[in-house]
């Protein structure tokens, strides 16, 4: 199954949500980043050299690191030299060889965010609560609903301690989880480690536990 | 039935082929051919053609209604610059420009998210030359070489997807070798042009692209042959002592 995680406004936490999901799913996340990735970078061939003809998707998958993943080069040269039609066979390819296979979306609605969606089974949005992060947000699910990408669950991120989520899930059409504010998951996310490993019992971990609850819900429907 | 009507216009040194498909009573198949001595410039979105266009022409489903199509091509106009070789009903096809999911379509409708060209930097740009699409290898005018591999950004973050330019992409070289290597390619691929080139043209071509005469004589006359071979025999022989020293990681383990 392929899962689209996107939000539209920078910085609202896209890739630790999706690092922290895939870790939670034992599934593998892409960085589907091109330009400014944002995962760990690995050793080997990375997402540029599958999407410019130079490696099968198979051989990009990195699995030594704590979440198995496909990690994307650095370079603008390599963005460049990628072809991002490639993408969507890619993550198709990858698809059949993993469970879940949980796409990092770019900010934005270009191409890069599209291309994911239009091949995602599901889309999980990412917002904070702020009116900019929020009006990205349903600018993304728009997109999503036109390409097919159910809204599976919206993250609403660096919340307070006990939100009020109902207005945001009526806004969106879709169950909100909330990730608190975290030191411990900030920490984690630098590292290139998940929650679940370093803090198991945080509130973070738990909140990727019921997010991953709701994607395996998602899927059995 | 179909009515066909065309127009062409010459603007320097460019046809412009209009075509008009009036009176499309469903869903029509159509074939559009061009008839001009030339390559068909077909209509682009985000750089990707519009759905439909071949190299021949258009073949797509229209209608109803009236369609109009038109591309360019450097040929000097005819008449008739372009013929309707076939039009049938097809009640069930979807009709070009529906938007779809298929990859090339989203690319179409929300644009291509890879950086411009121009912000690029130079050392890496052998990537282009060994890029498989032509939209990846559309302009490399005006990128200059640079001198040296070392003057290139080698920075610990430049990582693999320059280490692998080898065409062996399973074994990752260390990233400082990458960029080299690429400049490398480029260098020698520059040269195999310079050395192809025939006529004036051609050669005027070549050297342009060079970067002009000054950069195709600091070319000729840089050791990168020299360079390439000594690297080359060094990395044989230490790959010969490694293939020569087995570790007995078992027994040492076993040991310690």
């Amino acid at each position: 199954m392929i899962l689209a995680v996107t939000g539209g406004k920078g910085g609202v936490g896209k890739s630790t949500v999706a690092y922290n999901l895939a870790a939670q799913l034992d599934g593998l996340v892409v960085d589907g980043d091109l330009a400014m990735a944002d995962l760990p970078a690995g050793h080997g061939p990375d997402l540029h050299d599958v999407l410019s003809g130079r490696a099968s998707p198979e051989a990009a998958v990195c699995d030594d690191g704590p979440v198995t993943m496909v990690p994307c080069g650095r370079t603008l040269a390599g963005a460049r030299a990628s072809e991002p039609t490639r993408l969507a066979e890619t993550l198709d390819a990858l698809d059949r060889t993993h469970r879940w296979v949980v796409v990092d979306s770019p900010a934005g609605l270009r191409a890069d965010v599209g291309l994911p969606l239009a091949v995602a089974d599901a889309s999980v949005l990412v917002t904070t609560r702020s009116t900019a992060a929020l009006a990205d947000a349903l600018r993304v699910r728009e997109l999503a609903r036109e390409l097919d990408a159910g809204l599976c669950r919206v993250v609403l991120n660096r919340a307070d301690p006990d939100p009020a989520t109902e207005s945001v899930a009526d806004r969106f059409g879709a169950p909100v989880v909330s990730v608190p504010d975290s030191d411990v998951l900030a920490t984690a996310q630098r590292h290139g480690h998940p929650v679940e490993r370093t803090a198991p019992d945080s509130p973070a971990a738990s909140a990727f536990e019921a997010l991953a609850a709701g994607v395996y819900f998602c899927s059995s429907v | 039935m179909v009515t066909f009507d065309y127009a062409a216009s010459h603007h320097d040194g460019v046809t412009l082929v209009s075509v008009s498909l009036r009176d499309i009573d469903g869903p029509t198949r159509v074939t559009v051919r061009n008839r001009l001595d030339g390559p068909v410039w077909p209509p682009r979105s985000e750089g990707v053609p519009e759905a439909g266009w071949t190299a021949a022409g258009f073949d797509g489903v229209v209608g109803p209604g009236s369609q109009t199509l038109g591309y360019a091509t450097p040929a000097p106009p005819e008449d008739p610059p372009v013929e309707l070789a076939e039009a049938v009903p097809a009640p069930d096809a979807e009709a070009v420009g529906e938007r779809t999911d298929r990859p090339a379509d989203v690319l179409r409708e929300l644009g291509d998210p890879s950086p411009p060209g121009d912000a690029v930097p130079t050392a890496a740009t052998g990537h282009r030359t060994a890029a498989p699409t032509p939209r990846r290898a559309e302009r490399d005018d005006g990128v200059r070489s640079v001198s040296l591999p070392e003057s290139g950004d080698v920075g610990p973050d430049r990582n693999a997807s320059d280490a692998t330019d080898s065409r062996d992409a399973t074994v990752a070289l260390p990233p400082a070798l990458g960029p080299w290597l690429a400049e490398m390619e480029r260098r020698a691929d520059t040269a195999e042009t310079l050395a192809a080139a025939e006529t004036v043209p051609e050669a005027t071509a070549a050297v342009r692209d060079a970067g002009g005469l000054d950069e195709v004589r600091a070319l000729a006359a840089a050791a990168d042959e020299r360079q390439l071979r000594t690297l080359a025999k060094r990395a044989r022989s230490l790959a010969q002592r490694r293939a020569a020293a087995t570790i007995p990681v078992e027994t040492l383990s076993a040991l310690a």
